[in-house]
């Protein structure tokens, strides 16, 4: 592997060469102490419903993390980069957010403690935990510069991010709001993850990475000032969503004891306030990917006859479902092997494009490199017995 | 996404890398740590707090919230409220007198009250206690969690009730013993 490509390669977390690293991995301990700590001590309400807890978030989050993790077409975010992002959420904003919490006592002092019991939880903590949370994003900009270049990156990260705040939070509430025992665990589950999983922190953290991406991003010529007035109005929506979540209006929750249809209120409820900002996501998430596919085009374009990439091959690689049914028709007529080199080639022809959107000159030592790289992955896939007429058949 | 080209390295950029950095931090470490100092500093001073033969010194932060009356108080630190009630001894000691509050005043206040078994205590003066905890909903929805000791002693029964919304109780906990056990009875 030459010095080039290898530069291309996807970067773990472990830059310890950046002062991000070691202020992220300081906050990251700080926040492990503190919310272990915390989450010990409610943890003797009742170890059945605190196992059940867990049992229930892994259960949700699992496939939500796949989920979010798939939601680049074109890459996969390195694995420790997004476990980071998890870790920020579900252990140093936590923490953070548990010392931030005396800005609650500030409101109600230049307020009125009842104005702040009843508002506080709307206006503080929208603020306080996306900037707790996107701070985090932040650093982790600053530790992996390269792995966090468009929209779709940011969303990916500020989800996964959101979400291990949210599953922190979930298990206080389960255990401190709604009693701890099995069945309290229970229908805070329901109430929480069930009734609302798809909205809340994954959103609004989502958003707000995707307001970093927007920033940071190298694939846009939009000038800066115009991409930061419309990430501060992304933001912006971020904490409205959040406020307007917990803000207590527009709430038909059944009141307590609740039983038999009631039950279906909360979905309904929790649906008023959440499920136009998903929406909205959806339909960003929706642009960003159009913006990816046109990106990639842009990028291969002019690699089209240079030999890393033929335009059969770019046809495929636009559309992800017809680039996974390449690499399954390869591996059927061709074997694993040839269904394993063909998803590489296509890896390294993502890589290609990423080179060449970096660079003015199509001679550029990198984008030679790489260039020749795809073109010796084909020159080996053609060799593979089958593979050259499982390639035809597909094309 | 994947490293760009190798740039020969600046060191005035390498330097500037730290600048992004310490900001970060910097604020991370204001706007978590600084929450205190703030609240602190706009919570007014109050002196002591005098209800009948019960005196209470209130601990930095904590405000007194409308008129005190020989027989109750409210002191408040953001969401956190403690009532304090002041009572005649009762013949039964403290464990009665906590369970005659859990019946006539909180199931009563709370739309949904789901409280702690309560357990016999002593407060640093010695004198008998009983506390319990407590978890419940408003009538408009809002969960609660909340803690009350009662001490008894030969001049009077004090009933402190502290509660806060689900999750901002712990952090006051120490306050509200050290007032306890601070109190005059």
């Amino acid at each position: 592997m030459t010095r080039d490509r290898r530069s291309l390669h996807h970067r773990s977390i472990f830059q310890t060469q950046q002062p991000a690293f070691w202020v992220f991995a300081l906050f990251l301990a700080y926040g492990a102490v503190r919310v272990v700590a915390a989450l010990g001590q409610i943890a003797s309400v009742s170890r059945s419903g605190w196992a059940l807890s867990w049992l229930l978030l892994l259960v949700y989050a699992a496939p939500l993390v796949v989920l979010i993790y798939h939601l680049d077409l074109y890459e996969r975010e390195p694995v420790s980069v997004a476990i980071a992002a998890f870790l920020w959420g579900a252990l140093a904003a936590t923490a953070l957010a548990l010392d931030a919490g005396g800005w609650d006592e500030v409101l109600a002092n230049v307020t009125t403690q009842g104005f702040a019991v009843r508002w506080g939880p709307s206006l503080t903590a929208p603020v306080i935990e996306e900037f707790l949370k996107g701070a985090g994003l932040v650093l982790l900009y600053l530790i992996v510069r390269d792995e966090v270049d468009d929209m779709m990156d940011g969303f990916v990260y500020g989800a996964l991010c959101g979400l291990g705040f949210a599953v922190v939070e979930d298990v206080v509430y389960f255990m401190a709001g709604f009693g701890g025992t099995p069945a309290g665990v229970l229908e805070g589950f329901y109430v929480r993850v069930v009734s609302s999983g798809l909205y809340g922190h994954v959103l609004y953290t989502g958003l707000v990475g995707m307001a970093i991406g927007l920033v940071v991003t190298r694939r846009d010529s939009t000038p800066i000032r115009r991409r930061l007035s419309l990430a501060a109005g992304i933001i912006a929506l971020a904490v409205f969503g959040h406020a307007l979540w917990n803000a207590p209006v527009l709430a038909l929750a059944p009141s307590a004891p609740v039983r038999g249809a009631a039950w279906l209120l909360y979905p309904v409820d929790l649906a008023i306030k959440g499920l136009p900002l998903l929406l909205f996501v959806i339909v960003a998430l929706r642009l960003a990917r159009s913006r990816e596919r046109r990106w990639l085009d842009g990028a291969l374009a002019a690699e089209v006859g240079r030999g890393g990439v033929t335009s059969d091959e770019l046809a495929t690689l636009r559309v992800p479902a017809r680039r996974r049914a390449a690499v399954r028709t390869m591996g059927t007529r061709g074997g694993d092997a040839a269904g394993r080199l063909l998803a590489r080639l296509q890896r390294e022809q993502i890589d290609l494009a990423m080179a060449a959107s970096r660079v003015t000159a199509p001679d550029a030592p990198e984008l030679i490199a790489q260039r020749e790289y795809c073109i010796s992955l084909r020159a080996a896939l053609d060799a593979m017995p089958g593979a050259t007429a499982a390639a035809q058949s597909d094309g | 996404m994947a490293a760009g080209p190798d740039r020969p390295s600046d060191p005035r950029r390498r330097e500037r890398r730290w600048a992004p950095v310490l900001i970060v931090a910097a604020l991370l470490v204001v706007v978590a740590g600084g929450a205190r100092s703030v609240a602190d500093a706009t919570a007014a001073n109050v002196g002591p707090v005098a209800m009948g033969p019960v005196h209470l010194r209130p601990l930095e932060g904590w405000q007194v919230e409308g008129a005190v009356t020989p027989t109750f108080a409210r002191l408040h630190k953001g969401p956190v409220i403690l009532d304090v009630t002041v009572h005649q001894p009762v013949a039964g000691g403290p464990m009665l007198a906590a369970a005659l509050y859990r019946e006539q005043q909180l199931e009563s206040s709370f739309a949904h009250l789901l409280p702690g078994a309560p357990e016999a205590t002593v407060t640093s003066a010695g004198a008998p206690a009983a506390g319990f905890t407590y978890l419940a909903e408003t009538a408009d929805g809002v969960l609660v969690e909340g803690l009350v000791i009662v001490v008894d002693t030969a001049n009077a029964t004090a009933i402190f009730d502290a509660r806060a919304p689900s999750g901002g109780l712990t952090g006051a906990v120490e306050d509200i013993r050290t007032m306890v056990n601070g109190a005059t009875i």
